[in-house]
């Protein structure tokens, strides 16, 4: 990326608009799959809330868990979270409100025995777009991108540094803590056969069983995915191995959800679009 | 920028992770409690060499030598992207409260991935796919029994789309591993468990009145992953089956 062509501000402000989109699209497609309501009916005696939500009184917790209260609250993140896709004024408060109410909410389904990562990247993307110019292009009504190229650029830039990250943190403790299983083990064997026939019909999990040697072939692919799991972050020094990197996130997915029913489709587009719009600004600087 | 700045912002910038990693481990590391066993020989990992799979299992100085290659592998990525001139010109052209405010989720992120629990959401550890868990998998369902005797396959995602995807198996799952292999069978009496497939099966009604259920089950099978033919599931054992009463729906 050249540093002496100056990128122009519409074009930023646009990409980051997209990115926007996208991330409170997502949410509007996550908070209307089902009513957040029904989690009442679990016993009160499961729910630990992580620490965040610790702030809210002990006695509140009767009032909030009422099917009404939290579709209520439901409904109102999806209405905001639409206004703020579309980039609509005032925007900040509008995001800011949309980041505290899906905070709450996501925090809220993991105070039920089990916390799980699916929606942690979107959570924070929500909350980096909440404070920065992230309406100014690609939004209705259409307006000027007022701010500097380089702080759009940035802002996309944070975006995909802290997703790719969780890719790289995931794939830093694997070597480290379990560097030998990558190759010693059966470890992708166990997991497919255990996702397969735990939330699919089983029928890759019993094609390994039936194959072993295929699942020794499988296991070698583990060093492989974790090695371009850790350098996520070096997509963003290099656009040649940003493309590298894309080919290899969304083919990474969709071979996981085929073999463990896996798919953490949420990272997957955000990370795409974030490291696109980045491509796409830096070239016009290039 | 130079390398050693870069090193000592790095380090800076993981500082706080490897502190809230630490803490727990203080104890170990100054020998106040039993350092952990080395896995026993005949459970070693077919092939390799005996590691125990879970780090609680290993002595103090392996769990302290991963960790220290983990913190490299970060402050190394952080060091790459710093000697960026182009990436650091970048964050330099961004208002002041916004350096400010990235820097602090940035080292707020960090400091989760190393130290992060489920209570410190949305900053905790990425650990997925990590090592090879002990024994066979085994596989949790959750069916049930109509009045007419008929069974029914109960998709927990479907059942509360809102906790999806999976939460509510891994939650019933955890719910069952935690009930005493010797009380499988008839719940007569509360806990958890019971609690919260009672709950399941009133909720499965409310939306099939035609065609309730009587009862709902969980039961746990194996996936012997030795087995080169079917059937792939063995084994399976009932936890416990709870009656739902009609007169609530």
């Amino acid at each position: 990326m050249s540093a002496g062509k100056m990128m122009r501000p519409e074009d930023a402000a646009w990409w980051l608009g997209v990115v926007r989109a996208t991330v409170f699209g997502l949410w509007l497609v996550k908070l209307t799959s089902g009513w957040l309501g029904t989690l009442a009916i679990l016993p009160s005696s499961l729910l630990e809330p992580p620490f965040l939500l610790q702030a809210v009184p002990s006695a509140a917790w009767g009032l909030l868990l009422q099917p009404g209260i939290l579709n209520g609250l439901q409904l109102a993140t999806i209405l905001f979270a639409a206004l703020a896709a579309v980039g609509l004024r005032p925007y900040r408060p509008l995001a800011i409100v949309v980041a505290m109410l899906i905070t709450f909410e996501q925090g809220l389904v993991r105070s039920y025995g089990y916390s799980n990562h699916p929606e942690l990247f979107l959570v924070l993307a929500t909350w980096i777009l909440a404070f920065v110019p992230a309406a100014d292009g690609f939004c209705r009504p259409a307006r000027n991108a007022e701010r500097p190229a380089s702080e759009y650029l940035g802002a996309i830039a944070f975006i995909a540094l802290v997703g790719c990250w969780t890719y790289a943190a995931a794939a830093a403790y694997r070597v480290a803590h379990h560097g030998f299983e990558l190759f010693a083990s059966d470890s992708m064997k166990h997991l497919i056969a255990l996702n397969s026939f735990r939330f699919g019909s089983g029928a890759s999990g019993a094609f390994v069983l039936a194959h072993p040697r295929f699942a020794d072939a499988v296991q070698f692919l583990v060093p492989l995915t974790t090695a371009m799991e850790l350098t996520a972050p070096l997509t963003l020094r290099s656009r040649r191995f940003l493309w590298v990197w894309l080919v290899f996130l969304f083919g990474f997915h969709v071979l996981t959800a085929i073999s463990t029913t896996i798919l953490f489709w949420e990272s997957m587009l955000v990370l795409g679009a974030a490291l696109v719009a980045f491509d796409r600004v830096t070239r016009g600087a290039a | 920028m130079p390398l050693k700045t870069a090193l000592l912002i790095a380090c800076l910038f993981v500082a706080p992770g490897v502190v809230l990693r630490v803490i727990p481990y203080v104890d170990r590391i100054i020998g106040a409690s039993h350092v952990g066993a080395p896995v026993e020989p005949a459970t070693a990992p077919k092939g390799s060499i005996a590691i125990a799979n879970r780090l609680s299992q290993r002595p103090i100085v392996l769990v302290a030598i991963g960790f220290g290659v983990e913190v490299a592998l970060h402050v190394a990525l952080i060091v790459i992207l710093l000697r960026s001139m182009t990436l650091v010109a970048l964050f330099r052209s961004q208002p002041r409260s916004t350096r400010m405010a990235m820097c602090v989720l940035f080292v707020t992120l960090i400091a989760g991935f190393f130290g992060g629990r489920d209570e410190t959401y949305p900053f905790v550890a990425w650990r997925m796919y990590s090592g090879r868990p002990e024994g066979d998998p085994k596989v949790f369902r959750v069916d049930g029994e109509t009045r007419a005797g008929a069974p029914v396959s109960i998709n927990l995602d479907e059942l509360i789309p809102a906790i999806a995807p999976r939460r509510l198996y891994h939650l019933v799952e955890e719910l069952g591993r935690a009930r005493p292999e010797a009380d499988s069978g008839n719940e007569e009496g509360g806990g958890p468990l019971h609690a919260t497939l009672v709950a399941l099966g009133h909720l499965y009604n409310s939306r099939h009145g035609d065609d309730p259920l009587a009862r709902i089950r969980l039961s746990v099978t194996e996936i012997p992953l030795d087995n080169e033919v079917p059937p792939w599931t063995r084994g399976q054992r009932e936890i416990v089956t709870v009656a739902i009463d009609p007169s609530l729906n």
